[in-house]
């Protein structure tokens, strides 16, 4: 037989005896847990950024766990699928039961101006963790923001970005997921979870109340004054001993906002700027009409 | 027995997969960020290397040779990698899932892998007999895997570091991998 | 045939295999040593990624889906096989200087990759132009290495036994790390760089 044909038969029986090879193997193996196939199934639905925040070491992972028991998404709930209210609602088809997403759900805060003044340089690995290590930061505040972006990394919404000129993180509260791994990540725990219609925060991260000598050099931070308090008539911010820093409730306070001396509360993405105006436009009415 | 230790060592770092003959670059420049990806890939490798020799090399020189063959050997041994990948993902996936979940995924990019198809044509170019071609199929993933882990800790480091922003990403993983290569030109001595 | 042009120009500088797309390295570097190598690989992969694409064009309607990628490699696999006994046959020192990175062909990721991404998806016309821009955009690649790691290397550049030039003092002691595998990543390395530089590719 010449060469040619030879040559043809013998690729023919090997890929024959490859693929017999392949099928047998399908039959003698165990069959394939069936929920990895639910798994991977399960997994189309999911977002796929393997943050974490639900716990499990990756959306595969976390697939693996809802194939085995769907008591794993209300113990655990994904938290980017928990503001997808489409996703959601094909994923309870796709398990047949039924889901609803949880709401808005929480999102991440910096609580920093970055309007300390810089008063070093920092030449080392640019990364906060690291810079926190070597002295007291860059910025006069010892509690400041130091803006290497440890939680830029981390984001895996890509949420977070360093202004370049205040060197201080801030937060896109349309792309936050409120996975919450900002929180861990920075060195300085100037990041909080809060929940999504809080309308405002404080920027200024003062720790102790111990270091009275650090307060006074502080140029922009928290004086401690409490006008916030005073200045905001029905109770909406009270004063926390504890950490010796004003707490806000979900309640706006504009009074306070304004009243400020530092200008440090600041306004959140969900401060209801419209209702708030709106307000006040009728209170003035109302002291006109009650006055005229 | 030195001879295999010699051969082990010649195709671990002497001949290093990766650095000298260049073979496995993409999953080298692919799945090197992290460590533990890169392990996994790096035994995966090993794993596949191992069973690709032992099963290419009986089948060309009691195959191919006897019956003047010998360059049918490129189809025939890619169709043969082919199916062993598939059949060892299929065992790992249905026996251990454990297994499966760490380097279970990284299975299919191994088939068109330059590094097995590699190894195997080495062996033949080489002459080996079966167990020296083991030998080197055990270095050469032994060698892969050690590449790989190193270049993955130094790419997890380069991440915080002041790189001029034309070069970050591949231009400087393909510096520092020539560096690592300059690093085992040391070797060179070791096997006389 | 604007369409066409456009499919090949594709290939050589939008999406160009080795500096953009980061594919089939690993011939790129291990036989960039002379020019005379790059020429040679670019016609092997000239011709192997012209024939794939046509023959997996031509029978994209009949391949069924779950047998492609094994139907692709076969396919490679036997024009791989042709271009090497060729080389063998005609040009026995080009086939021995580039060595077993011939038969690595087949696991290159350019063919099996274009196969899968435009020749199964488009018309054999089209095809070809995808096939020949990624060939010119690999082979121009593959030289501008070459070129340099040969220059930098031996001081010289000689293409078809015909010394071409050569710089006087770099000839008489040549940077010989270029002419080893490290060579080619700093080369890459920095080319790679330069590309991104002049704008031509994205920074990352």
């Amino acid at each position: 037989m010449s060469t040619t044909v030879i040559a043809v038969i013998l690729l023919s029986a090997v890929g024959l005896i490859a693929g017999i090879a392949i099928f047998i193997a399908n039959r003698i193996l165990p069959r394939e847990d069936e929920s990895l196939q639910k798994a991977n199934d399960v997994k189309e639905f999911l977002p796929g950024a393997d943050c974490g925040a639900c716990g499990y070491p990756g959306c595969f992972a976390y697939a693996q766990a809802v194939a085995k028991s769907v008591k794993v998404l209300e113990e655990s709930p994904c938290r980017i699928l928990a503001k997808d209210e489409e996703g959601t609602a094909q994923l309870g088809d796709y398990l047949g039961i039924d889901l609803s997403s949880t709401g808005p759900g929480s999102k991440a805060l910096v609580h920093c101006t970055g309007d300390s003044p810089t008063i070093g340089s920092y030449d080392g690995i640019a990364s906060c963790a690291a810079a926190v290590m070597v002295g007291a930061g860059e910025k006069e505040c010892p509690y400041a923001c130091v803006g290497y972006g440890d939680c830029v990394s981390v984001c895996p919404a890509n949420a977070i970005v360093i202004d370049p000129e205040k060197r201080v993180a801030q937060v896109d509260w349309e792309k936050c997921i409120g996975c919450g791994m900002c929180v861990t990540a920075c060195p300085r725990g100037l990041i909080s979870l809060v929940p999504a219609e809080t309308p405002q925060y404080l920027g200024c991260n003062y720790l102790s109340k111990k270091d009275v000598a650090e307060r006074k050099k502080c140029s922009v931070g928290c004086l401690h004054c409490q006008m916030c308090v005073r200045a905001s008539e029905s109770g909406e911010v009270v004063w926390s001993d504890e950490r010796d820093l004003p707490e806000f409730s979900t309640t706006p306070a504009p009074d306070a906002i304004e009243k400020c001396p530092r200008k440090i509360i600041l306004k959140t993405p969900a401060y209801p700027e419209a209702t708030v105006m709106a307000a006040r436009a009728a209170e003035d009415a109302s002291d006109v009409t009650s006055s005229g | 027995m030195s001879e295999l230790v010699a051969i082990f060592f010649g195709m671990a770092l002497v001949n290093n997969m990766v650095l000298s003959k260049f073979l496995g670059l993409c999953p080298f420049f692919g799945v090197s960020k992290k460590l533990s990806s890169a392990f996994s890939m790096g035994i995966a490798v090993l794993l596949v290397m191992l069973v690709a020799s032992a099963v290419t090399w009986p089948l060309f020189h009691y195959l191919l040779v006897p019956y003047g063959f010998e360059f049918m050997r490129t189809v025939i041994f890619i169709l043969v990698i082919a199916s062993l990948v598939q059949i060892i993902e299929m065992t790992i996936k249905r026996t251990n899932m454990t297994l499966y979940n760490a380097l279970g995924i990284y299975l299919p990019l191994i088939t068109t892998n330059c590094a097995v198809l590699g190894i195997t044509f080495i062996n033949i170019d080489a002459q080996y007999s079966f167990i020296q071609a083991l030998t080197a199929a055990l270095g050469a993933g032994a060698g892969f895997t050690l590449v790989l882990l190193i270049m993955s800790g130094i790419r997890e480091r380069l991440d915080l570091a002041d790189i001029p922003r034309v070069f970050r990403g591949a231009p400087i993983a393909f510096l520092v991998a020539g560096l690592l290569g300059m690093a085992f030109l040391a070797f060179g001595g070791m096997v006389r | 045939m604007n369409q066409w042009m456009k499919a090949l120009t594709n290939g050589i500088v939008r999406a160009n295999p080795t500096f953009i797309l980061l594919l089939g390295l690993c011939p790129t570097l291990a036989v960039s040593t002379s020019v005379d190598n790059a020429f040679g690989m670019t016609a092997s992969v000239l011709f192997v990624l012209l024939a794939a694409n046509v023959i997996v064009s031509l029978l994209r309607k009949w391949i069924p889906d779950r047998v492609r990628i094994p139907t692709f490699i076969v396919i490679i696999a036997t024009l791989v096989t042709i271009v090497d006994l060729a080389l063998k046959a005609f040009v026995p020192p080009l086939s021995k200087s580039l060595g077993m990175y011939v038969p690595l062909i087949v696991v290159n990721c350019i063919i099996l990759g274009r196969a899968e991404a435009f020749a199964s998806k488009n018309s054999t016309w089209h095809s070809v132009a995808d096939a020949i821009g990624m060939s010119i955009g690999f082979g121009v690649a593959i030289l501008l290495v070459s070129f340099f790691r040969q220059l930098l290397g031996s001081g010289s550049i000689e293409a078809f036994n015909v010394r071409l030039f050569s710089i006087p003092g770099l000839a008489d002691n040549p940077a010989a790390i270029f002419l080893l595998p490290m060579g080619a990543f700093f080369v890459i390395g920095i080319l790679l760089a330069l590309f991104r530089w002049l704008g031509v590719s994205e920074c990352e």
